[in-house]
């Protein structure tokens, strides 16, 4: 530590390590504040990071943590191509998947940070924009088949400059957004954002000198790379893979993964991967190397801060012209949501394999949890006759994987399970914005990947059109997960449950709802149900009703060794059903719930056992 | 004018303040006791009325007020000794507790917590899913009724929750704040089938709208409900048998007093009023010395509290959380971190750097130096090393401490490591433990846009002094005062709270709104204001009414209150005001640029509030001015100067030899048997007419 630290006082370099995440605390209060928009100030998708002169990782803060090595390939980028025409005041805008950010809709703020008149470092950060003009409303676009149907895309614009937003850029920029006045805010709040980094970073710089603070930057880099190498160089040296699967209009896409444990240097090699989709689930490079990093962060850099030094034991390989690694100009507009979230489900199940080697780290395990995405965007007249754009987030009340130890967490909010910020909107908030009415919202019962520690479990809903005075507005469905289930179990634990939209049709389910007959389950309605693929655009119009069940957490190890009486619980509030845990668990109940029969159990259970000899194996 | 008493009831004391008709204040402090907290309360009280050689039964009968804030409520919900509470809700959204938007997992918690997501939990639940009730009913957002709540299916719900044996139950519907029929018509028939079963609804708590919030509130009354109510009554009987006959007020987290017949009802208006107390301590005193802007600053044993009293007001918190649990009653913004007296030192393992916290040591076992089995360095032993505290005058030499332990257990488990002595260890810790605080009320006033400088800093708690005259001056804060009353600080608090009642009413109208509407809106709170005002005993004179309402912008999240004229017939034209107050609010409250003007306004709360003013006893100064006189020192010892870096021999002085008009040049130490000043070399202090002590920095 005395070399990383060499003429920092030790003291000092505790206290800037703590204003460093504060400056990003204060950065994402910025964006909630200034945009007030749902998706930024009470769904959290957005990032904000710090970044050294060359574009290295400083501090990632709170928000979606795929992004924050991608940000840095955009400050890299943008230090090399506009290099001696960046100036104090400046603000760059990029969007461009292919050169760093992951799809276009999040737009990309980065701004640097003088000091004397050098540049010293950057800030940068994105919001999931309102809309970006392309195929479909909201950015998430299942009917593009290439990235020219997907919207507006920069690869680097100064939108200020010196100080002064440049206007006839601004409006030419929100003027290709069906929601101007949305767009308008998301970006306000990103300069605002960038701005207040920008005065606390050099704030610090002339408290405590630029030689001091350039010291401990690098010495935080350091002192993450450290951290991280000798946790590595604990665990012990082996191969683990896992496949991960992508549905994709009827079509299963495979992505394997390798991860090789070395020393203190961890490989992570996508060989293998399936083809590029002609669909948008795809992800560029950057999206593969963010969904890994987010595992890596997440799963294996706590207590360190989030920086560079995570990122350089660490090597990502992904084939191009893969699902996981596409060329141009392919569509990737949904991929933050599928090709990034299935490299995040692959490196969480093979760095929690690894954990699960160690006696020390066996407890950092963690399966896999709301593992593919359920995103719906909405669009149409709203009650007040207005045109809008928005989105529909239950989803985000997520589901978390099972731990070596205990459950996973039930709609734990975010995604995979370790984006523990992103969360849901109220019902009544939703139904007063938007012309829409909700039958239901609840956890799902058996959602949560069976085990000796069950998954968390997942959440489903059902919702109309309400008071629209087109008596129907457009939904746009951009999922997967629905034919395999995406969140993996861990040592003989079973996945969480997959995905479903189903629309139900027909007067029938109307009726049964003035009538105050609906339930919570929709399983009993007489009504026409069409299953939706995962990817689908189409109308939500009166007498048709949206269900979505957005998937569980993944299980860890045997449900044949689950607790007797933590399955008795979970039947008796609702989260395993009565047939799960008699068929999964083994578990034979006397004639009403509350009582178990423990003989019954144990030959339900030594017979459950016994049919697995010489079952096929997949 | 009678007596006024305050009584604040903490986890481990219980404090109490009488202010004679004179104005003359006598203190107490007592053990709190767990298992009968009204019991600690008699206690406290008996002990400050007799350092006035009298007797409760003497001074209760002429008592006028009697306030006091208690931490029951909180300990009931944090030791998960509530009642068994069950929730009607309606059916198809029984889980929404328990999903809790998906954010109940990291709600309130930090950076260590955030990046560590494997061991992050959602709390466990307070009403379980087998106690939880969906009946069918359903209101749309307009407030109209779509399916008609039956009585056999409420009925229903409510048997099995008596079979179950429930004793409180929460009741929260959809929408309810836009119409509140179905959830009245569930309290009315549980108060037929079952007049002893505590009931509370959520359009009577916080009719407002966020389902998740609203339940998440409403549960919370339910289930520390009956225990208050309980402790309430039996308080009650006690203060009544000593002759007591006014009512007795109950301190809120929004920072006002209430009667208890009104709190009795709105239990999780308490959970946390303790460090409220302090901020309503600090708003009062600022008053009397003529401060508009203070950061109250409270060292505890395990944390650090800041709240900000700006132009006169305190400020109210954003998104409140009660144990992870999201709230909708509004609380006091009071920001707090792990660094408290018996935060815990150690080295991390990888990089052998000092970290500070946030585990605490806590009262048990507590610092080293207290001898009762702590084996950790905290930051109370590193101040004690440091020469700051006095080891035989603790507590007023009632703990002794111990210095060679302290010494012993640094050398092992910091000293090598960190290859220093244990002195420079000590500096070490307080130095980390003071740049946090810095850091925190950074977050406060730098991050809300407000300059620290503006600002004097209350400093209070017994360990806060210590360290304020070291983070004050690096914040650049000019004045710090450490007030008198500072051991007591919550009971004195409570006694010079108003009386607030708060009522709202929700209903979204469109902008521009029918002004006849609006009007009757508020003609309706306001006579409830007045019925309370006057059953409260307060007058025109000794009261205010004040309307507010609600505005946003249509598809943003933020909504702001802005003041609406006191008139019986608003017109158009004052209402075009509001909305123009409203505009401009918002740009200054959010930046220039952050309207959605397009997007239209619409109102969605109407807010009234009633205070009843307390009838403060004259508060007077010891003398009339200060006389400059120079205070005497007790001795001298050896003292850690941080501008020197070194130790340097520093005059002890004692506080009791202290009086008004009195000053001294730093270096120096002010002692009192649970507080300790620590005045820096480059700093002087003075003791004002009121006994507060006055620290300020060298002129420049």
């Amino acid at each position: 530590m005395t070399e990383i630290l060499k003429g920092v006082d030790k003291v000092t370099f505790e206290v800037l390590r703590h204003r460093l995440w504060q400056i990003t605390d204060e950065m994402a209060i910025m964006l909630k504040r200034v945009s007030g928009s749902p998706s930024t100030a009470q769904v959290h998708d957005f990032m904000v990071a710090l970044y050294t002169k060359d574009g290295e990782i400083l501090s990632g803060g709170f928000g979606v943590p795929w992004h924050i090595t991608s940000a840095s390939a955009a400050c890299k980028h943008v230090a090399k191509k506009f290099a001696s025409s960046i100036h104090e005041g400046d603000t760059f805008l990029l969007n461009d998947p292919y050169l760093a950010a992951i799809h276009q809709s999040d737009v990309y703020l980065v701004t640097p940070i003088h000091h004397m008149g050098k540049l010293v470092a950057w800030c940068a950060n994105f919001v999931h924009v309102t809309d970006i003009g392309a195929i479909d409303p909201g950015g998430f676009s299942p009917r593009a088949t290439s990235v020219f149907h997907e919207g507006m895309r920069f690869k680097g614009v100064k939108i200020v400059e010196a100080g002064e937003l440049r206007t006839d850029l601004f409006d030419s920029i929100i003027g290709m957004s069906r929601e101007p006045g949305m767009v308008a805010l998301d970006l306000r709040s990103q300069i605002a954002s960038n701005n207040v980094a920008k005065t606390r970073v050099a704030d610090l710089i002339e408290k405590h000198g630029w030689k001091t603070i350039r010291a401990v930057m690098k010495g935080l880099i350091d002192f993450t790379e450290k951290g991280f190498r000798a946790r590595l160089s604990e665990l012990p040296d082996a191969t683990w893979r896992t496949v991960q699967h992508i549905d994709i209009l009827g079509k299963g896409y495979r992505i394997p993964l390798a991860m090789t444990k070395k020393g203190t240097d961890l490989l992570f090699d996508f060989e293998g991967a399936s083809p590029q989709s002609p669909r948008g689930l795809n992800c560029t490079y950057w999206g593969a190397l963010g969904g890994v990093m987010g595992a890596v962060f997440s799963l294996l850099c706590f207590g360190f801060p989030w920086n560079e030094g995570a990122l350089r034991p660490v090597t990502v390989v992904a084939p191009e012209g893969s699902i996981i690694n596409c060329r141009y100009p392919s569509p990737v507009s949904i991929s933050t949501v599928a090709g990034t979230i299935s490299a995040a489900n692959g490196a969480i199940t093979t760095i929690s394999k690894m954990l699960g080697s160690s006696d020390k780290y066996s407890h950092e395990m963690l399966a896999v949890g709301n593992g593919c995405s359920c995103v719906i965007r909405q669009a149409g007249i709203n009650q007040e006759g207005a045109y809008y754009v928005s989105g529909l987030w239950d989803w985000l009340s997520g589901s978390s994987g099972a731990r070596s130890y205990a459950d996973g967490v039930d709609t734990s909010g975010g995604q995979a399970g370790i984006m523990t910020m992103m969360q849901a909107t109220n019902i009544e908030s939703t139904e007063s914005t938007y012309p829409l009415l909700y039958m239901f919202r609840g956890q799902s019962a058996d959602s949560g990947g069976p085990g000796k520690f069950r998954g968390g479990v997942s959440g489903e809903c059902c919702f109309t059109v309400y008071d629209a005075p087109e008596k129907r507005i457009d939904l746009i469905i951009s999922g997967w997960g629905v034919e395999a289930a995406a969140s993996t179990g861990l040592s003989g634990g079973y996945p969480g449950s997959s995905a479903r939209f189903a629309m139900y049709k027909a007067s029938e389910v109307e009726p049964l709802f003035k009538k105050a007959k609906i339930t919570t389950d929709l399983v009993g309605v007489k009504a026409k149900v069409e299953e939706l693929p995962p990817q689908w655009a189409g109308e939500l119009s009166e007498g048709k009703y949206m269900y979505l069940r957005w998937a569980g957490g993944g299980g860890y190890g045997d449900p044949l060794e689950r607790d007797v009486e933590l399955v008795r619980a979970d039947v008796e509030e609702e989260l395993i059903s009565k047939d799960a845990a008699t068929g999964i668990y083994g578990v034979v109940f006397r004639d009403g719930i509350p009582s178990v029969d423990k003989r019954a159990t144990l030959a339900k259970r030594k017979i459950l056992r016994s049919r697995r000899h010489g079952e096929k194996i997949l | 004018m009678g007596y006024s008493i305050g009584v604040d009831v903490g986890g481990t004391f219980t404090d109490c303040v009488v202010i004679s008709p004179d104005g003359s204040i006598a203190t107490g402090k007592s053990l709190s006791i767990p298992d009968d907290f009204s019991e600690g309360v008699i206690n406290s009280i008996k002990v400050a009325i007799e350092s006035l050689g009298e007797k409760p039964h003497k001074i209760l009968p002429q008592t006028d007020y009697f306030c006091h804030g208690t931490t029951v409520a909180e300990n009931a919900l944090l030791t998960r000794t509530g009642a068994k509470a069950g929730l009607i809700t309606t059916r198809g959204f029984e889980d929404t507790i328990l999903i809790m938007r998906g954010k109940g997992r990291i709600a309130g918690l930090g950076e260590e917590a955030i990046t560590h997501p494997v061991m992050t939990d959602k709390p466990i639940p307070l009403i379980p899913r087998k106690l939880i009730e969906g009946v069918l009913e359903r209101v749309d957002y307009k407030g109209r009724v779509l399916t008609p709540i039956s009585k056999r299916e409420v009925s229903t719900a409510i048997d099995r929750l008596k079979k179950q044996k429930v004793n409180a139950i929460a009741i929260c519907l959809l929408w309810s704040f836009k119409n509140s029929s179905h959830e009245r018509f569930v309290k009315e028939t549980i108060h037929q089938m079952d007049p002893s079963i505590f009931v509370t609804t959520s359009s009577d708590l916080v009719p407002v709208e966020g389902e998740y919030e609203r339940t998440a509130t409403t549960a919370i009354n339910a289930y520390a409900g009956p225990v208050f109510s309980s402790y309430l009554g039996a308080l009650t009987r006690k203060l009544r048998k000593n002759g007591f006959k006014k009512q007795l007020l109950v301190m809120q987290a929004y920072g006002g007093v209430l009667p208890a017949s009104v709190a009795v009802e709105r239990s999780v208006g308490v959970i946390e009023s303790g460090p409220v107390a302090g901020v309503i301590a600090s708003q009062f005193l600022a008053s009397k010395l003529g401060y508009q802007n203070v950061i109250a600053a409270d060292m505890g044993g395990t944390t650090f509290k800041v709240g900000l009293i700006r132009s006169g007001t305190f400020q109210y918190a954003n998104e409140p959380t009660i144990a992870q649990y999201s709230m909708l009653t509004p609380r006091l913004d009071i920001v707090s971190i792990g660094a408290g007296g018996g935060s815990i030192a150690s080295i991390e393992p990888l990089t052998g750097t000092l970290r500070v916290g946030p585990q605490s040591a806590g009262a048990k076992p507590g610092p080293i130096c207290y001898g009762v089995g702590g084996e950790e360095p905290t930051v109370t032993d590193a101040d004690l090393l440091l020469g700051y505290l006095n080891p035989d005058y603790f507590l007023g030499g009632r703990m002794k401490l111990q210095v060679q332990k302290t010494m012993r257990i640094f050398e092992e488990k910091l000293c090598k490591a960190l290859k220093l002595d244990p002195l420079q260890a000590a500096e070490a810790i307080y130095r980390i433990a003071n740049s946090q605080m810095a850091d925190l009320i950074r977050k406060v006033t730098i991050e809300r846009g407000e300059d620290p400088r503006e600002f004097v800093l209350f400093s209070y708690g017994g360990a806060s002094p210590v360290h304020s005259c070291s983070y004050a001056p690096e914040l650049q804060i000019a004045k710090t005062i450490v007030p008198a009353t500072s051991s007591v600080y919550g009971a004195f608090g409570v006694v010079t709270s108003d009386v607030i009642h708060e009522y709202l009413l929700s209903d979204h109208l469109t902008v521009p709104a029918e002004p006849g509407r609006v009007s009757r809106i508020f003609s309706d709170l306001e006579a409830s204001a007045r019925d309370d005002l006057q059953a409260d005993g307060f007058g025109s004179k000794e009261s205010t009414i004040s309307r507010l309402m609600e505005i946003r912008y249509r598809r943003q999240v933020h909504q702001l209150p802005v003041p609406v004229p006191q008139k019986h017939r608003l017109n158009s034209r004052d209402l075009a005001q509001v909305y123009a107050d409203f505009e401009q609010l918002y740009e200054t409250t959010y930046g220039p640029g952050t309207a959605f003007r397009e997007a239209g306004m619409e109102i969605v709360h109407f807010r009234v509030r009633a205070v009843g003013f307390a009838r403060r006893p004259p508060f007077v100064k010891t003398i009339g001015k200060a006389n400059g006189g120079k205070a005497s020192a007790s001795g001298r010892r050896k003292v850690f100067s941080e501008k020197d870096e070194a130790f340097v021999m520093t005059p002890i002085y004692d506080l009791k030899g202290f009086k008004p008009g009195n000053k001294l040049v730093g270096p120096a130490v002010i002692e009192t048997p649970v507080t300790t000043v620590v005045v820096r070399s480059d700093q002087s202090a003075e003791m004002d007419g009121y006994r507060n002590i006055i620290l300020t920095g060298e002129e420049n």
